[in-house]
C-alpha cells in the first residue's frame, strides 16, 4: 500500500509551530538548513545515483559482450563454465538494477526505461513464436540485431528477464547440454527452437538493455564519460529532459531553469518518489499480488529464482541512498540520515532499525526457499509488513524534513 | 479522518495570527510544505486538498500520480487497488497469464503505454502501438466522413472500430498498417482572430497543429473507408486525440448531476452550449445528454453502491448524465473510457464483454485473405479458427473463412457461437480490482499556495473569465454511484458529502482551433494535479492532440478563433504584463 499520510492535523500543527518559528527563510538565498539539504543531495546524487548506474552500465555491457562472445562461439562449442560466467556476470548487473530502484523517479521513468528493460512475467508463448520464425532470428542476427530487438520485440520480451528465461532455468544456471538441445519449456512444445536461436535472441536483447542503461547513466550524469555519450548519439537516444540531464536538473535546485524550486522538494522527490515507492512496490506488487492472490505468474526473476535477493537489493538501494554511499556500512557524514539526526529528527534510529528489520525479514524468507515456491508462506507476510512499515517512516522522515 | 479535519481549521487560524505577528511574506523558495492545510492568501484552507478529504494524496513527488485515495485505505480496498494497478501497469500478452488475451485485433497492450506515469499521453510525431516506441504514444486515431460545411465533423467510418487497431495477432493482419500512417507538425504563422504573436512585451510565442494522414493502402478492410468515401461522394477526415490522465477521475464520477445541471443553466444564457446535451427552450438537459449503456440486456445491469440491483438504463430512470471524455460519451465511471479500455484497447474478453472489438469490414478482409487461411490451415486443429462447419471431418478453406468471418465478427459472442467457444479472458474479480483501482487513484495535493504570484495568478485567472468554463469546485453528493453487475455488490471506493477542486465545467465547449478536435465540442478538461505532469510522465503536453507543449501555448490555443468561447479570456491573457502570465501559469501548474 502506497502510505496514505494520515496526519493532517499534525502537519497543520506543525506548520504552526514551525511558522512561529524565528528561523524562518531569509529574503533570497536559502536557509541553513536548506543549505545542509543541497549538501547531503551533493553527495548522494553522484556517489549513489551516478556510481549506481555506472557500475550498471559497465556490468550490462560486460553481459552483452559476455553473450555476443557466446553467439560467435556457437552454442555447440560452449563450456558450462561460459554459461556460469554469463550467469554470474547477469546476476551482477541485476544486482546494480535492483539497487538502483530507489531513484526510478527521472530518466528511468521519463524515458520508459524501467518497463522496457524490467517488464515481467516475460510472455513465453510469443517468444516461442518469435524463436521459431526464421526471419525474425535473421533480424536479430542482422547487423542492427540489437536496434530490430529494441524497437520491434516490445516490452514483454525484452529486459532482464528474457535474458534470465534463456541462461537460468528452476533457480539453476542453465545447462550447456540444455542449451544444445531442443528447448523443452511447453510454451515451445510446438516448435523446434535450439539454444542457437536463444542465443540470438538473448544477444540482441542484452545489447539492448546495455543501451538503456548507457542512457540511465548519460541521462543522469553531465559529466558521462564519452564512450556513453558517444553512443547515446549513435543510437539517437534523447538524454535531456526540458534542455538538462537530470543530474544538472538535481543539483541546480533552488535556481533558475531547474524544476525544483526548493532542496525540500529534492528531498520529497528522494524520499517519497524514490524510496517510499519502491517499498511500496516490493510490500505490495512485487510480493504483495503474489500473495495476496497467490498467483505465480505475477512473481518477479522465477527464472533465476532470485526474487528475494531481488527485494533485498531493493532495501539496499535505500539504504544507500539514506548512507550517501554505496555497499557503506554506516551513513556518511553528509548524507539524509544523519542530516535527519543532525536537524533533531526524533526517530531518525527507527528508520535505521525498520531498515534493518526489513532486511532481515527478507533474507528470513530468502533462507526458507524461492519465492516462486514460498509466495504463500506466512513469512511473506512477514516481510510485507516489514517493507510496510519502512516505508511509513520513510514518509514520516519525508514529511518532518520538509517542513525544516 | 473526519475528527482531524477541525483541528485542522484552528490551527490555521492560529498561524494566520501568529504570522501577522511576524514575518508574513513568505520567501519566494520556501518550501510549501509549512503551509499545507492552511488558508493562505487568496486560498481557503480546503484548496490544498483538491480531491476533498477523502481523494487527495499529501505526495506531490514523482510517483504521485499512482497514489491511492485515502478512502481506499479507510474501505479496507489495498489488496484489490493493488491487483488492479497491476493491469493497468503490465503488457497483455495472448496467452501469458495473468495478463493474458490481447486481440485479435487491438488498439495497445498496455495501458501505461498510452498514460505514461498515468498521466496524459506525450506529443510524438509519428503513431506507434507496435513494440516499444509505443511508449508514451497515447494518440488514438480517428477517422470519419466529413461533413461539407465543417472539415472538423462527420461520422465516424464502420469500417474500422472508432478507436482503430493498428496491432493483430498472427496470422492476422492489423486493420491499419501504421508504418503508413504520417504525422505532420504545421506551424501557425497567424492566428485566426488577429492576435498577434508576439506579446506586447516582445516575447514570442509558437504553435503548431497536426496533420493526420492514412493512404488507403493501409487498411486492411473490405471495403476500405476510402472505398465507401468515394461511393458516398465525401471525403475522409483523420484527427488525433491523445489521452488525458487518470487520476481522481473516481471523484469526478461522485459530483451530483443536479449540480451541473445548474451549470448548465447557468452558462446557457450567456453561451451556446451542444443542443445534444442542453434544451436551451426547455432549460432542461437534451434526451442526448443521458447515458446509456452500450452492453445489452444482463450485461447491461448493475447495482448502485447501496446494493439496489438495476435492469439496464434504469439507474437514474434511464437519466444518468454524461460526463466523461472529451466527447462526453460517458455517464459512469464504471462503464467510462477505463471500463471499457480494458476490454476493448486489447480485445480481452470478459464475463460481461463476450463480443470482440472489431468490425465487420475487418473480418471480411481476413476471411478473404489466403495468406491468413493458408497460415491456419498449415496450424491445423492448434488453430481455433480451423473448424470443420459441415462436420464431413475434413476441413476445407471455405469453412476456414467462414469460420474466420464469424468469429472476428463483433456480432460474435465469443463464448456462445457454433464454431469455437473462447473463455472469457479477464474474469469477473480481476475486473472488480481493476475498477477499485480506477475509482482509487487519488488526486495529489495542490501546491505553493503560499506564493503570492500563485496567488496572484489565482486571482487573474478568475478575472480574466477562465473559472467560468474551468469552474474551480464542485461538493459530491452521496456518491451512490452505479458499477456493472459483474461486480456484485462489492464496494468500490466512496466519495460522499467532498469538496473538490477540479477545475471544470464538465460542460462541452468549442474552441474553433485549426484542424479541431473532431466533433468540435470538447468537454472543458480538469486542471487538477496536470502541473505535477512533468515529474510524473516526463512531459507536459496540453489540449486534445498534444499540441500546446507548454501552459501558455494552450491558453493562446484558446484565442486562436474570435469565435471560441474562451476568445475574450484570451485577449486579456495576451495583454497582460510578463509577471502577470507568469503567475497565471504557476497558479494553474499548482492547482
Amino acid at each position: 500500500m502506497k502510505y496514505v499520510i494520515k496526519t493532517l492535523a499534525v502537519v497543520a500543527l506543525g506548520a504552526l509551530l514551525a511558522s512561529c518559528n524565528k528561523d524562518n527563510p531569509t529574503e533570497g538565498g536559502l536557509t541553513e538548513n536548506q543549505k545542509k539539504m543541497a549538501s547531503v543531495v551533493e553527495n548522494y546524487v553522484p556517489n549513489v545515483v551516478y556510481g549506481t548506474y555506472k557500475a550498471l552500465a559497465d556490468e550490462t555491457e560486460n553481459l552483452y559482450n559476455a553473450l555476443d562472445a557466446a553467439s560467435q562461439k556457437g552454442v555447440n562449442a560452449l563450456t558450462q563454465s561460459d554459461i556460469d560466467a554469463i550467469c554470474a556476470t547477469f546476476l551482477n548487473a541485476r544486482k546494480y538494477w535492483e539497487q538502483s530502484e530507489a531513484f526510478l523517479y527521472g530518466p528511468a521513468t521519463t524515458f520508459g526505461i524501467d518497463p522496457h528493460i524490467d517488464t515481467w512475467p516475460l510472455d513465453v508463448e510469443a517468444l516461442a513464436t518469435a524463436l521459431s520464425n526464421a526471419d525474425q532470428v535473421a533480424m536479430l542476427e542482422g547487423e542492427d540485431g540489437i536496434g530490430y530487438a529494441g524497437a520491434k520485440l516490445g516490452q514483454e520480451l525484452l529486459g532482464f528477464h528474457g535474458i534470465e528465461f534463456i541462461i537460468f532455468r528452476e533457480g539453476k544456471n542453465r545447462t550447456v547440454a540444455a542449451l544444445q538441445s531442443k528447448e523443452t519449456d511447453e510454451a515451445f512444445a510446438k516448435y523446434n527452437v535450439t539454444g542457437e536461436q536463444e542465443l540470438v535472441y538473448a544477444t540482441a536483447v542484452a545489447g539492448d538493455l546495455r543501451d538503456n542503461c548507457y542512457r540511465l547513466y548519460a541521462s543522469w550524469n553531465p559529466d558521462a564519460e564519452k564512450k556513453y555519450t558517444d553512443r547515446m548519439e549513435e543510437i539517437e537516444a534523447e538524454t535531456e529532459i526540458n534542455g538538462k540531464v537530470y543530474g544538472a536538473n538535481i543539483l541546480g535546485a533552488a535556481k533558475l531553469g531547474s524544476s525544483f524550486e526548493t532542496w525540500e522538494e529534492v528531498l520529497s522527490t528522494i524520499l517519497i518518489g524514490g524510496c517510499s515507492n519502491i517499498c511500496a512496490e516490493v510490500a505490495d506488487v512485487k510480493m504483495g499480488n503474489a500473495h495476496s492472490g497467490e498467483d505465480i505468474n505475477y512473481i518477479e526473476s522465477p527464472y533465476s529464482e532470485k526474487s528475494f535477493q531481488d527485494f533485498i537489493d531493493n532495501i539496499l538501494s535505500i539504504q544507500n541512498t539514506l548512507y550517501g554511499g554505496r555497499e557503506a556500512s554506516a551513513p556518511a557524514a553528509n548524507s539524509i540520515l544523519t542530516l535527519l539526526k543532525d536537524l533533531g529528527y526524533a526517530d531518525a534510529s527507527t528508520i535505521q532499525t525498520k531498515m534493518d528489520a526489513a532486511i532481515k525479514a527478507l533474507k528470513d524468507c530468502q533462507n526458507k526457499g524461492a519465492f516462486v515456491k514460498i509466495y504463500a508462506d506466512s513469512s511473506v507476510q512477514t516481510a510485507m509488513d516489514a517493507v510496510s512499515a519502512l516505508d511509513e517512516e520513510l514518509n514520516k522522515a519525508a514529511e518532518w524534513i520538509v517542513k525544516q | 479522518m473526519k475528527k482531524l479535519l477541525p483541528l485542522i481549521l484552528c490551527a490555521s487560524a492560529a498561524l494566520v495570527a501568529c504570522n501577522r505577528n511576524n514575518d508574513p511574506i513568505p520567501d519566494a523558495k520556501e518550501s510549501d510544505a509549512k503551509y499545507v492545510g492552511q488558508a493562505v492568501g487568496n486560498f481557503t484552507a480546503d484548496e490544498w486538498y483538491p480531491g476533498g478529504e477523502l481523494g487527495t494524496t499529501d505526495n506531490v513527488a514523482p510517483g504521485s500520480y499512482e497514489y491511492p485515495t485515502p478512502a481506499v485505505e479507510r474501505m479496507g480496498l489495498e489488496t484489490a487497488f493493488n491487483q488492479g494497478e497491476a493491469f493497468f501497469e503490465r503488457n497483455v500478452t495472448v496467452n501469458q497469464a495473468p495478463f493474458k488475451g490481447r486481440g485479435p485485433a487491438a488498439v495497445r497492450k498496455s495501458c501505461l503505454d498510452c498514460h505514461p506515469g498515468y498521466g496524459h499521453g506525450q506529443w510524438k510525431n509519428s503513431y506507434k502501438a507496435n513494440g516499444s516506441e509505443a511508449f508514451g504514444n497515447g494518440y488514438l486515431l480517428v477517422i470519419y466522413h466529413q461533413n461539407a460545411d465543417n472539415p472538423n465533423d462527420g461520422p465516424y467510418v464502420s469500417e474500422v472500430t472508432g478507436m482503430p487497431q493498428t496491432m493483430a495477432e498472427a496470422p492476422f493482419l492489423p486493420p491499419i498498417d501504421e508504418d503508413q500512417i504520417t504525422i505532420s507538425w504545421i506551424p501557425v504563422t497567424a492566428m485566426e482572430s488577429g492576435l498577434p504573436m508576439t506579446f506586447p512585451d516582445g516575447e514570442k510565442y509558437a504553435l503548431i497543429y497536426p496533420e493526420l494522414s492514412i493512404p488507403e493502402s493501409a487498411f486492411n478492410t473490405s471495403p476500405t473507408p476510402y472505398e465507401t468515401a468515394r461511393a458516398q461522394g465525401n471525403q475522409l477526415g483523420f484527427r488525433l486525440e491523445s489521452t488525458i490522465g487518470i487520476p481522481g477521475t473516481g471523484l469526478i464520477d461522485a459530483i451530483p448531476q443536479e449540480a451541473i445541471k445548474e451549470q448548465y443553466a447557468q452558462e446557457a444564457r450567456f453561451a451556446e452550449l451542444n443542443p445534444s446535451f442542453w434544451d436551451k427552450s426547455a432549460n432542461d438537459f437534451a434526451a442526448g445528454a443521458y447515458y446509456h449503456n452500450w452492453q445489452a440486456g444482463v450485461n447491461g445491469a448493475g447495482y448502485d453502491a447501496e446494493g439496489n440491483y438495476y435492469e439496464r438504463d434504469a439507474y437514474m430512470d434511464g437519466k444518468l448524465l454524461k460526463k466523461f471524455t472529451y466527447a462526453m460519451t460517458r455517464g459512469t465511471l464504471q462503464d467510462g473510457a477505463g471500463a471499457n479500455a480494458i476490454w476493448n484497447i486489447t480485445n480481452v474478453s470478459r464475463p460481461d464483454r463476450p463480443y470482440l472489438y472489431t468490425t465487420v469490414a475487418w473480418a471480411t478482409a481476413m476471411s478473404q485473405n489466403k495468406d491468413v487461411i493458408a497460415a491456419i490451415k498449415a496450424q491445423g486443429t492448434e488453430s481455433p479458427y480451423y473448424v470443420d462447419v459441415n462436420k464431413d471431418g475434413t476441413v476445407t478453406d471455405e469453412e476456414i473463412s467462414e469460420a474466420v468471418l464469424a468469429l472476428l465478427s463483433p456480432k460474435t459472442n465469443q463464448f456462445d457461437n457454433p464454431y469455437h467457444n473462447f473463455e472469457p479472458e479477464m474474469t469477473a474479480d480481476e475486473f472488480y480490482s481493476f475498477m477499485v483501482w480506477h475509482r482509487g487513484l487519488a488526486i495529489p495535493r495542490a501546491r505553493n499556495l503560499n506564493d503570492k504570484a500563485v496567488q496572484k495568478g489565482k486571482e487573474l485567472f478568475t478575472q480574466m473569465g477562465c473559472a467560468n468554463c474551468h469552474r474551480p469546485s464542485w461538493t459530491t453528493g452521496d456518491d451512490n454511484y452505479w458499477a456493472p453487475a459483474l461486480n456484485g455488490k462489492k464496494p468500490l471506493p466512496r466519495y460522499a458529502n467532498q469538496t473538490i477542486w477540479p477545475y471544470s465545467d464538465f460542460i462541452q465547449h468549442r474552441l474553433w482551433m485549426k484542424n479541431d478536435i473532431h466533433g468540435t465540442w470538447c468537454r472543458t478538461t480538469p486542471l487538477w494535479g496536470r502541473g505535477l505532469s512533468t515529474i510524473n510522465t516526463g512531459r507536459s503536453d496540453r489540449l486534445h492532440d498534444n499540441r500546446a507543449r507548454n501552459v501558455v501555448e494552450a491558453i493562446m490555443w484558446h484565442g486562436y478563433s474570435k469565435d471560441s468561447d474562451a476568445y475574450r479570456s484570451v485577449e486579456k491573457f495576451y495583454n497582460l504584463s510578463k509577471e502577470e502570465r507568469d503567475a497565471v501559469v504557476k497558479f494553474i501548474d499548482s492547482i
